[in-house]
This record gives C-alpha cells, structure tokens and sequence, in this order.
C-alpha cells in the first residue's frame, strides 16, 4: 500500500494541465463545443464516481446510470415544482442517488464479480422500467421537459445566469474538481485503502476484523450519490430528464469511459469521458458511419492500449 | 432463446470471455437466414449454411482478437466486442437498409394448431421442438463425448489440461466457433418468427445474459433451465404487468442471485 | 449519352445514400444530375442565384430503429430540391445533415449542431415525438425556423406551439379522428377494442379514435391491448388478448416493426381473419409494414392517413413515377411525401420573401401563407396550431395486381385540422 508514495510526478502536472486546458474552454471554443466539452465534464463526473466503484472498491457496476437517472429525475421534478437555489438541488439529486444506492447496494453485494454486474444491471433496467411505466410522475417514454436552471445567490449579483453556456460550463468544472478531490481524498484515507485491501483479499481483511460488506456498501452509496449529482446536473444542463438517462447503455458507455481512460486513476475516467463523448456526440453529428468508425476505435484500443489513457501518458 | 444462451452460456461459462458481440451473431444469423431464403426459397438450406458460416466467422475473431484478450479481465472484453457490435450493426445496416425484413416461416410449419385447447402457431411449436432436441444433444454431448470431457477440463483447470497434453489454444477455437454457430443457428430459427432488422443484436442480448446468469455460468443445464424460467416469468409477466414483462424477468433474476449469488446451478467464480 | 450520365449518377446518389456518405457529397453531384435532367429548364438557367447560401440543418435519424424513415424523408427534400435546381429566391440551398438517432441526447447534440457550427437558416426534420418536443424550447429560444417533417405529438400544436415550428407532417389527433367515425357511421361497427402500442403516439392516436367513435354511438370493449413499446418480445399474448367472440373488430395503432411482428403473429394464428373488421392509423398497414410481410397482410383492413400510394390525383402519381425513377425502384411513402412537401414549403416560401430571411417574422409569414396541391392533395397551414390542414384518407387493405400489397382509397375527410387553439 506504499504505491501512493510512489505515483511521482506525473500526475499532479497532468492534473494541473487537465485544469488549465479546461478552465480555457470557454475562451476560445465555439459554443457548440462548450455544449459538448459541459456534456463531457458531467459524464465525467459520473465516470468518475464509477471508478471510484470499480477501480478501489473492485466493484464492477452495469446499473450505475440507475443513480445517474434518479439523480437527474429527483432535479427535475422539484426544479419543475419551482424549487429554486443551485446547492438544494444538487443535494437533493446526491442524497436521491444515495437513498436509492443503499438498498440496491446491500442486495447487490451478496454477490461479487459477473454476479454482481449482472444484479446492478437488473436493478438498473427495473428501474428504467419504473420510469418508463409510471407516467404520472415521469410522463413515461416522452420525459420531463421544460426544466428551468436553478440560480445562485452570488451570482445573480454578478449579473451572471447559469443559462449562459460558459458559466454553466465553470460550474461543472467547479463541481468535477470538487468531486475529484473527494474522491482522491477518500482513496488515499484508511478507508480507501481498507478498500482496496477488501478488493485484492477479502478473506485476510476480514480476518483482520474489518467488516467488508459495510465498507463495500459505504463506497457504492457515496459513488450513488456522487453519480446522483452528476445526474441532476445533466438535468439542469438539458432541461430534460427521460428514461434514457437509466437505459444500460448509458452504465456501458460510463464503463467503456473508465475503461477506455483507465481504471483506478480517477483522472482516466475524465480522460475517457470526454474522448467517449466526443467519439460519440461528435462523430455522429459530423461523420455518416459513425458507428464502424467508434466500432474499430474501441477495437484497436483494447489491442493496442490496454492500460488506458492514463496508461499512455504515464509512459510518455 | 435457449440456442443463443447455450452459445453464450459456452463461450462465457467456459471460455471467461464476456462476449457482447455474441447479440451480432444472432443478427448476422438472421440476416443470412434472409438471403438464404430470398436467393433459394429454402428455410432449410438458411438452416445449415448460417450455422456453418458463423462458425467460421467465430473462429477467426477468436483467432485474430480475442485471443489477446484472455486474463484481462472482463472489462477490456466487454469494451473490444462492445466495438464489434457496433461494427456489425453498421455493416449490416449498409448492406441491407435499415428497413425491417420478414421471412415467412417454411411451408408445412405455416398456420396455426390447437394444442389442450390452446392455440399455437405452428412455427412457434417448432422453435419449441428444435430447442429441446438441441438442448439434449448438448447435455449428452457434454455429459459423454470425449470434446465435452476436453471442454470441461479445460476450464477446470488449464493448466492441468494443458500438462495432459490437450491443445489448448485450439479447443478454445473451436468452442469459440461452436457458441457462434449456435447463436447463429438461433437467428436463423428467429427470423420468421420476429422481424429482421439492425438492432435485433442489442434486444436479445441482454435477455441471453439473464438466461446465462440465472442459470449460472459454464452449466449447459443452467441455461437450459434459465432459458425455461425466462420463458416461463415472460408469460407470466405478460399477463400480470403487459407494459413491462422484462421487468418481472429481472427481478428474477435479482431474486436468485440474492439468494443464489452464483445462479441456479453455477460454480463460485 | 446525357441519360447515360443521369442514370450513372442516379446510381451513384442511390448508393451513397445507402451509405448515409451523401452528407459529406453536398449539393453539388445532386444539383449536377437535376441539371442534366431538366436539360436546361428555366430554373436552372446557367446563371444560378447570386444570393447568400441558405442553409438548411436536417435533422432526421440515419442510424438506429427509425433510420428508414430518416432516409425516406431526406430522399423525398432532395427529389423537391433538385426539381427547382436547388435555389429558391436567388439563394442556392444546401442542406446539411446530422444524425437525430434514438435518443433526445443525440437530436439535441445534432439540432446544436447545425445551428451552432454550420449556422443554419432554418431546421427541418424530427422523426421521434420526445425528440421534436425535446428540442423545442431551444428552437423557440433562439429563433430558428423549424418545420417538423414527421414527429406527431400533438402538444406541438397546442400548448407547445411556437411561432418558429409549423409541421408539415401530421398531429397523431389527425389521421384518427375521422376513423372513429367512419367506422361508427358508415360501417355500422359498434364494438371495438383498442389495439396499440403504449407510448405517446399510440396512445393519443387511440384517444382520437375513441373521442368520434364514443359520440358516434360506439362502445370500446375492454381491456385494451397494449404492448410494449417497442417490442422486442413475443407478440403472442397480445395478439390472443383480443377477445375475437366479444367484438365487432379492433382500431390498432401500431407501425413500423411492431406492425410487422404482430401482424405476422396474428396472420399465423389466424386472429384477425375472424374479426369483422380491422381498423387502423394507416401506419398500421403503410408500405414499408405490407414490404416486410407480404401476404401475412390483414386484406380488408379500414385505416386513416393523410396518403395513399393509389390516390389516383396527378401530383401523386407523378411523384411516384419520378420518385421510383430517381431511387432505383424504390416505392414512395408517406414519409417521402413529407419531405417533399416539406423541402416545397421552404422553396414556396424563400421565393415568397424572395430569400430574404433576416426578418424573420416575415419568412414565418411567408411559411405560414403556403398552400399548394401536394401529392397528399390540398396542403395548406392552420394559423390556430402551425400545423397543416389535409384531407385524411379512408384506405382499404388490398392486393393490387401490379403494386403488391397496398391500401386502396374509399372515402375521404377533406380539410382535417387539428382543434388545437
């Protein structure tokens, strides 16, 4: 567990550039790329949330766009009920995240490995179901549209509005930082690497005395929660929120995002979310075959880059 | 149903390889049950060549990629045939349109038949019957036949196989080929009982994972027995809650895996 | 020689469009072979606009489930455009592409970017209800002239109207309306059961049906079938939940490939040739559904749509000798008369602000005051609801000896508009 110690140099610089570049954005980007790039940093944070899952706690979620989807669904019934204020919202769509993580995370953790994937798919596409058939709170299939964004005390002094794109661009920056250094913090903690200790030897960590469902558990409904704000802040930044936030492909596509950026970094996940998305959002809008061209992406990435984005520039 | 989570259940269970591709089989299956039929008005010719053809097919995407992803880990497998699905649906989409195709089921299967008072379409009974037939040719094929042995003793214990002089390499291969034929063999028994068309691949597939995982992975008899369960919570669902039957099939499963983390009759992995 | 060259371009421009590669083609091999064709028609004169470029952002599926009708659509624009030589008030048109898939994600990245990258003058397109009324409110923000060339819902006629979207398509209200009370009245049929698939169109498809049927004297037997949406399951339970003893016959509103599989499903086991009626929204039994199943077809059905392929009046039968011409046999749809109808509006209208679009009231006015014989006939705007007012057809499912499967016209609603307010 020493291995901390020994992360050198790369990454602080990485992190610093990865911060400026991005902080940049909005200076020199057309809109339409703002729109993406504030798309990215969302899923980035939802990416995020699922390494922390995954890559520490060994967890391999296929249900995470469940806590995603509920997140961004809590935001939108209490924003179109004209519930106002930046941070309530964002709480309530952390603490919808959690409170729907708890119960599926002590099922779903009787089991461990494809079992477990296999369980958070099930809860995922139930509840995916939940949207789509209970039409009278979620007006089913067609969605929730129309959801106005939220102000901020300070800032409407400022005369700025978050429906500008550039700020609400800031704000999820400020938002993908702050869970950044979260999450860093709760890994490098003793209970990140108790974690970690679970996931490499569960035996051993329990014969030590450390009760590893409950760690286990602590870890999926944090990363619910945290998968919850990044769910309410797509629903503020789209002004929708449909069952397709909770569809499978979107836990797929936060998997191959953290996968693709590299597993237990927490900056890969970044990384892979914004080449995810830009291969994704980007390629469809501009090239006709867009599906062969991502197709034979992800293909020569796993052959040729195995250990990721992050993988690349370590080496470098 | 049971065809292609028996492929899949061998390719997964067996071989630990996660293939989300294995949905494409099916649907290049069906297509090719398609062309088959419109080319030679024969359901029965469909019937042997797509099998065969996907076998080979399988083959060689084991030979040329997926041999190199073996031991890292699910996920990297999960991202490579991830990018295959979306080769081949985009293929497939370029080749034939994206309209939706139909084959009529063979003559002599057409119409429909009254069974203890029920009514049935003939087809559907055939499915039923081709089903069970190759479902106990698997189970007595894995039970007794040497391949079976061979297979089971591979995934047991590698290396173990490997001392006793079993090529190794070259039997993963040809199961890799098996399973795809089967998924193939299950798209063409598909396609005039459901619609052809680019997307079929994603629809089925997650509900052959289901099958496999209820069942318990690298059990033939687990998928045949998820497969009957699935089936059976599909009725069932139907009737209770039409708009959501899927969702009763889930719960299922995340009934059993509570229960049973390692599904029906599946080994601790 | 000069037919040589169409006909090699015409292939050329069918495959690619195959292909979806005719986004990165433009205009150019399109505008060349409507120029060898009209061989030298006043619109196509050698000078060409001088003009600005106006550009049209079209924002249709070319990938997932509803690719086919992205296609037909598109197909159906660029058969209108290149009849005028791509220009309209001495302004070239170009039209740009982007992808609407599936998913409101995907429409609202590809309606962005259009109006955001390439700086559109106007949007066309729309096939998903949720992905029309999902980008509606930005579409209304910033201005941007929109026609809808397919999305049905009927919220974008009433409460989500906008002065910036007119359809030229359809409100799922209108094609059943007059159903209900063709087959009360006219067809003396009392007793129907509700067929469809439950999500926004099917259901306010059936609500139209049950509002002329109920007040015509009609009961609606329950429980109504609804199947998912769409279905990727077996149709069986469905098709049987239709309670053949109790009924006159069922109203369905189903398309695309859940029309194929249930109607397959109901052909094997028999189930609708034993009601005495099957009605239907026209989807139910459109072209691209009779393609896939052939003689599973309900012969006989009764279902409404704003089109027929036999509707015998001449712009009809024009567009689909052309239509099949330029797209190597293809069979027009309805949905390649939308786009036809819909590349018209905005030719009709540049001409009508002769290309002037900065006023952008003024170029809605204009869109607003087209009217003209359409394949579908009359085609005008209701200026209560932006959406067009059209003759709704009563078709009849047949085998025709030289189309195949296809619905035959017997009666017809003229002027069917919307009660939106």
């Amino acid at each position: 567990m020493i291995r901390g110690r020994f992360r050198a140099a790369w990454r602080p610089g990485l992190l610093a550039i990865l911060t400026l570049a991005l902080a940049s954005v909005p200076m020199w980007a057309p809109r339409f790329w703002i729109y993406i790039a504030t798309q990215a940093l969302i899923f980035a944070i939802f990416a995020m949330s699922l390494d922390f899952l995954l890559g520490y706690a060994g967890l391999p979620s296929f249900g995470h766009a469940a806590f995603y989807g509920v997140g961004a669904y809590a935001c939108a019934l209490l924003a179109l009920r004209q519930v106002d204020g930046l941070i309530p919202l964002l709480v309530v769509g952390a603490a919808a995240g959690a409170l729907i993580a708890a119960p599926i995370g002590a099922l779903s953790l009787r089991t461990t490995g494809i079992y477990f994937l296999m369980l958070t798919l099930a809860f995922g596409q139930m509840l995916w179901g939940l949207a789509v058939n209970w039409t009278s709170l979620t007006r089913g299939t067609d969605g929730l549209i129309g959801i106005p964004r939220p102000t901020l005390a300070g800032l409407d002094a400022l005369n700025i509005s978050l429906y500008e794109r550039g700020p609400f661009f800031f704000l999820c920056l400020v938002v993908a930082i702050l869970t950044f250094l979260l999450l860093e913090m709760l890994a490098r903690s003793p209970f990140g690497k108790t974690l970690e200790g679970i996931r490499d030897n569960e035996r051993r960590m329990r014969a030590l005395g450390y009760p590893s469902f409950r760690y286990r558990l602590a870890a999926f409904v944090i990363a619910g929660s945290i998968a919850g704000i990044a769910g309410s802040l797509a629903a503020m930044s789209n002004g929708y929120a449909t069952p397709d936030l909770l569809y499978w492909t979107v836990s797929g596509l936060a998997l191959v995002a953290v996968v693709v950026g590299g597993a237990r970094s927490l900056i890969g996940p970044v990384l892979g979310a914004f080449a995810v998305l830009f291969g994704q959002l980007g390629l469809s809008t501009y090239v006709p075959r867009w599906e062969l061209i991502l197709g034979t992406l992800f293909i020569a990435f796993v052959l040729f880059v195995p250990r990721g984005l992050v993988g690349l520039v370590r080496r470098a | 149903m049971f065809l292609l989570a028996a492929g899949l259940s061998i390719i997964f269970g067996l071989m630990n390889v996660l293939n989300l591709a294995h949905g494409s089989f099916y649907m290049v299956g069906a297509y090719i049950a398609y062309s088959v039929v419109v080319a030679t008005k024969s359901f029965w010719l469909a019937l042997v060549v797509a099998p065969v053809l996907l076998a080979v097919v399988g083959a060689a995407l084991e030979l040329v990629f997926f041999r190199r992803v073996y031991g890292r880990g699910h996920l990297a497998q999960v991202l490579l045939t991830f990018g295959f699905t979306l080769v081949f649906v985009d293929l497939i989409r370029s080749q034939f349109g994206p309209t939706t195709r139909s084959i009529p089921p063979p003559s002599g299967l057409e119409g429909a038949v009254q069974v203890l008072g029920a009514t049935f379409s003939a087809y559907s009974l055939f499915v039923l019957a081709v089903a069970t037939v190759v479902g106990a040719l698997l189970l007595v094929g894995w039970r007794s036949l040497r391949v079976g042995a061979v297979l089971r003793a591979g995934v047991e214990d590698k290396e173990m196989a490997g001392l006793l002089g079993i090529n190794l390499p070259r039997v993963f291969t040809l199961t890799f080929a098996f399973g795809a034929g089967l998924a193939g063999l299950a798209g063409v028994i598909a396609a005039p009982e459901f619609a052809i068309y680019p997307g079929m691949d994603a629809n089925v597939l997650i509900l052959a994972l289901v099958v496999v995982v209820l069942g318990g992975l690298g059990s033939i008899e687990g998928a045949l027995l998820g497969a009957a369960l699935v089936g059976l919570g599909y009725v069932i669902g139907t009737s209770l809650f039409p708009q959501f039957a899927i969702g009763l099939i889930f719960a299922l499963m995340a009934a059993v895996l509570v229960v049973r983390p390692s599904g029906l009759l599946g080994r601790r992995m | 020689m000069a037919d040589e060259i169409q006909g090699y371009l015409d292939r050329k421009l069918v495959e690619n469009l195959d292909r979806r590669e005719f986004l990165q083609m433009g205009l150019t091999v399109a505008g060349a072979a409507a120029f060898v064709a009209c061989g030298g028609s006043p619109t196509s004169g050698p000078s060409g606009p001088t003009g600005p470029e106006f550009k049209l952002g079209v924002v249709l599926p070319y990938s997932g489930v509803y690719a086919e009708l992205g296609n037909s659509i598109t197909n159906g624009m660029r058969m209108y455009f290149d009849s005028v030589g791509n220009q309209a008030g001495n302004r070239k048109i170009t039209m740009i592409t982007a992808d609407e898939q599936v998913q409101l994600a995907d429409a609202v990245a590809a309606t962005k970017k259009v109006v955001e990258q390439d700086g559109v003058d106007m949007v066309a397109g729309y096939v998903s209800s949720p992905n029309a009324a999902g980008n509606r409110n930005y579409l209304d923000g910033q201005k941007i002239p929109t026609l809808v060339a397919n999305a049905g819902v009927n919220s974008l006629s009433r409460a989500a109207k906008s002065p910036f979207i007119y359809r030229t398509s359809f409100s799922n209200w209108q094609p059943a309306h007059p159903v209900g009370t063709y087959v009360a009245e006219k067809l003396g049929k009392k007793r129907i059961q509700l067929v469809y698939a439950k999500y926004g169109a099917g259901l306010e498809s059936v609500a139209s049906f049950k509002e002329t049927f109920t007040a015509a004297g009609g009961t609606i037997v329950g429980p109504d079938v609804a199947t998912p949406f769409p279905n990727n399951g077996d149709q069986t339970p469905f098709v049987q939940a239709i309670q053949i003893d109790k009924i006159d016959g069922i109203y369905s509103f189903m398309s695309g490939t859940d029309a194929v599989t249930f109607l397959k499903k109901a052909y094997e086991l028999g189930t609708l040739t034993r009601l005495a009626l099957v009605s239907g929204a026209g989807f139910f039994v459109e072209q691209d559904v009779l393609a896939a199943i052939t003689d599973a077809a309900p012969a006989g059905a009764i279902t409404g749509l704003h089109w027929a392929l036999t509707l015998p009046n001449k712009e009809n039968q024009d567009f689909i000798s052309k239509y099949s011409k330029k797209f190597s046999g293809r069979q027009a749809d309805v949905f390649a008369v939308q786009g036809f109808d819909t590349a018209r509006v905005i030719v009709e209208a540049l001409n009508g602000v002769k290309g002037n679009t900065d006023n952008k009231d003024a170029f809605m006015k204009a869109i607003a005051g087209v009217s003209f014989k359409s394949p579908r006939g009359d085609f005008k705007f209701d200026a209560n609801t932006n959406n067009v007012v059209q003759t709704i057809y009563i078709r009849k499912t047949v085998k025709d000896p030289k189309l195949g499967w296809t619905n035959q016209v017997i009666d017809q609603y003229p002027g069917v508009a919307d009660p939106g307010k």
